[in-house]
This record gives C-alpha cells, structure tokens and sequence, in this order.
C-alpha cells in the first residue's frame, strides 16, 4: 500500500502541479509524523509541529530525489522542527524545557513488558546525552532502520552505529542487573 | 528478551494523541498557492498564476477580495470560505447538447473521461477547453485547468477533503461564480477533484456516490 514507486508517482503529480494529491501523502504519514515529533520532545506543541513540517516538505519537493524513500525524508523535517519548537519553549520556559522530552504515557495493557520496567526505560532513555538520546529514540522507539535513522538525524550510517552501540552500553549500566533473560 | 527488544515494547506500548482531523484539510490550504517547481521556467508560470489570481481578485467584491489569501486551489476551482450561505439549491442544470463524445472531444481539446457506472450520458457539450455532460439528475464538468481559476465557490462550511479521490467535498449549497462569464448559480453539494491538469465537478449525487463514481472514472 505504501510501496515507494506508488509515492513517487504521488510526488511527481505534486510537482506538476497538482497540489491535492499531497493530501494523499500527509494521509499515510501524518500519523509516524506525530509520534516522532512526540517521541523527540515536542509534547504539547506536535499538532503545530507537524503541520508546519508537512508545509516545509511541500516547499521542499522540489529538492526530493525521487528514488529516495519519502518517510525518513519527511521525518529528519519533522526531528527539525521539533528541535525548534523545543528550543523556543526552552527560551519561555526552561524548566518546561527539562521535562519535555519523552514525554509518553505507557498503556497499562500491554504486557510484553512490566509497566514498572517500560517506566524504567524511559527515565533511563530520558537522562541520555542528547545525541544518544536521539539515536535510542529513532533506532528502538520508533523502530526505523539503521538507514532511515541516519537519514533523519542526518549523520553517516557509520555514526549512528557507534552511537548507538555507546547509548546501548550507557542504558545497561544504568539498568544494572535488571535485563534478564526472560 | 533483549534490551533492544525491550525498548522496542516501550515505543509499540507509548500512547500517542491522534492526529488532529483537521491536519490534511489545513496543510492543503496553506500549500495550495506554493510552488514546489524548481525550474525557472515553472517558478516564472507559478508567478504567473498567483497574479492572475490576484488580478481575478481586485475585479471582484470586496469581501471577496478580502479573504483572497485563503482562497484553497483545486485545479480550476478556488474555494473561498464566507461567513454565510444559501441553504439549498435546485438540481444541477441538465446538459442540453447532443454531441457525440468524440466530437466533443474535439472542440474541447481533450478526451473526457466518464464514471463507468453511469454509462452513455443523456447530454453532452463542449466549449474549448471545457465539457459538460450529464444523466438524470447528475452533471459532470470537466476543463482544462489552466492558470486562471474558471470558477469561484463561496462555500461557508462543510469543505472536506477526499483522501480516495483525491479531490474536496462541498457538502452544503453554494454560490458558484464563473469568472470569466460572470455567471452566479447555486450549485448543491458537490465533489471537486483535478487529475492530469483537467478539473471535474461532480453534482446530483451524495458524497459516497459521488466518491465511487470518481474513482471509477476512465
């Protein structure tokens, strides 16, 4: 349903001129779009944050490759404006600011995992340097790719490996002895 | 489980508010009079255009011209919201003409395309450029989109956007304004949708009808 040459056909007619059919992808992305913006940060302001990315994609189209997969694309516009938006929240308020990140609420139902240790796993998560943070978020909460992480954070694959292979050591040490086999 | 695994859950478990319904509808506004063409030659044509709307703008009344910068663009129908509406409408005017589709097509310039599922149409015309045909009780346009607008709807509420088609929903009777005539008619509701540079308004139908028979158009 989502298969990539089907969204560079959409793309194309969004380039010559056909500006509703870019409803047509804020339909199938709108969603990832909000949890990403959620995921990094922007709480209370996603809604606007996602809006505004969606908006800032339009007027970029026209430097998109088309062989190029449209979601991460759109999702390194949308980790943008939630850094900005994170930003100037900080400067109204900074102690907004320290709370903002992560901040999810976990469905009691879902039991793969305890509540008690999801909760864990978000502090931990949440007290990561910001780029580790970052590359947590994208790789494991959001479960993109290796590649579509890089894309979206904008760094070489090969960063994003070592950074998440830092992230993964710093969150076993704050969890000592907690991760069982199970 | 491993600690990847691990976090994965808590991203799957995280509750995320859903997406505002109004997202689609108002990112489609705000884009609709922004180029996303890069070459020269196109940015010059999207001047282009904007001007022309503009110019359509000065020519028309003031509340009109007012809310110019809200005016939504769906092929060659500007949508412009307005504080009040009519409440109905008569049915759409029947098409008189008898042209074969193929003749037609000639004076128009382009090959119709017809919902399937309506068959042959009792009426067809055509004017370069543009054709109209219609069943009982139901009318198609179709025209080329252009740069200009050829028409305007002042719609005052019920403006929504058709994911399947792609293409909006007047939901309620408005007024319709032919730019270039000057011809003001209240059309009921209908759906408006543009494909390969030609714009089609469809009238007589309710939504879901009007949706299945756009996307069966060929």
């Amino acid at each position: 349903m989502t298969s990539s040459g089907d969204e560079a056909e959409i793309v194309a007619r969004v380039r010559g001129g056909e500006s509703a059919a870019y409803g047509e992808l804020v339909d199938r992305h709108a969603s990832v779009a909000k949890r990403t913006a959620v995921f990094l940060g922007a709480g209370a302001d996603a809604d606007d944050v996602v809006q505004e990315a969606f908006v800032k994609a339009y007027r970029a189209l026209a430097g998109f490759r088309e062989s190029a997969a449209f979601r991460p694309w759109l999702l390194r516009i949308v980790a943008n404006e939630t850094r900005n938006a994170v930003r100037a929240r900080g400067r109204r308020a900074r102690r907004e600011e320290l709370a903002a990140p992560l901040d999810v609420v976990l469905d009691p139902a879902d039991a793969a995992v305890s509540l008690e240790r999801r909760t864990e796993l978000v502090a931990a998560v949440r007290a990561l340097p910001e780029q580790m943070r970052l590359v947590v978020t994208c790789r494991y909460l959001l479960d993109l790719d290796e590649q579509e992480t890089a894309v979206v954070l904008g760094w070489p694959r090969g960063t994003v490996k070592s950074r998440l292979h830092r992230a993964l050591g710093r969150l076993r040490d704050a969890l000592p002895d907690k991760e069982v086999q199970r | 489980m491993s600690l990847e695994d691990e976090l994965r859950s808590v991203g799957r478990s995280a509750v995320v508010p859903p997406v505002d319904d109004g997202l689609t509808a108002a990112v489609l506004s705000r884009v609709a009079d922004l180029p996303v063409r890069k070459r020269l030659r196109d940015r010059w044509r999207a001047f282009l255009a904007g001007f022309l709307i503009l110019l359509a703008g000065v020519a028309l009344t003031p509340p009109v011209r007012a809310t110019v910068a809200e005016w939504l663009h769906i092929g060659g129908v500007q949508a412009e919201p307005v504080g009040t509406g009519p409440s109905t409408a008569p049915p759409p005017p029947t098409v008189g003409g008898h042209m074969s589709l193929e003749a037609a097509a000639g004076v128009a310039g382009f090959t119709p395309r017809l919902p399937r599922a309506l068959g042959a149409p009792t009426g067809v015309e055509a004017s370069k450029g543009f054709l109209a045909v219609s069943w009982d009780g139901v009318r198609l346009e179709q025209f080329q989109s252009g740069l200009e607008p050829r028409y305007i709807k002042q719609y005052y509420s019920g403006l929504g956007y058709v994911p399947e088609v792609p293409g909006f929903w007047f939901s309620t009777p408005h007024q319709l304004i032919l730019v270039d005539e000057r011809v003001v008619r209240i059309a009921g509701p209908t759906l408006v949708w543009e494909r390969d540079g030609v714009t089609f308004r469809l009238e007589g139908v309710d939504r879901t009808r009007a949706v299945e028979l756009a996307t069966g158009t060929s």
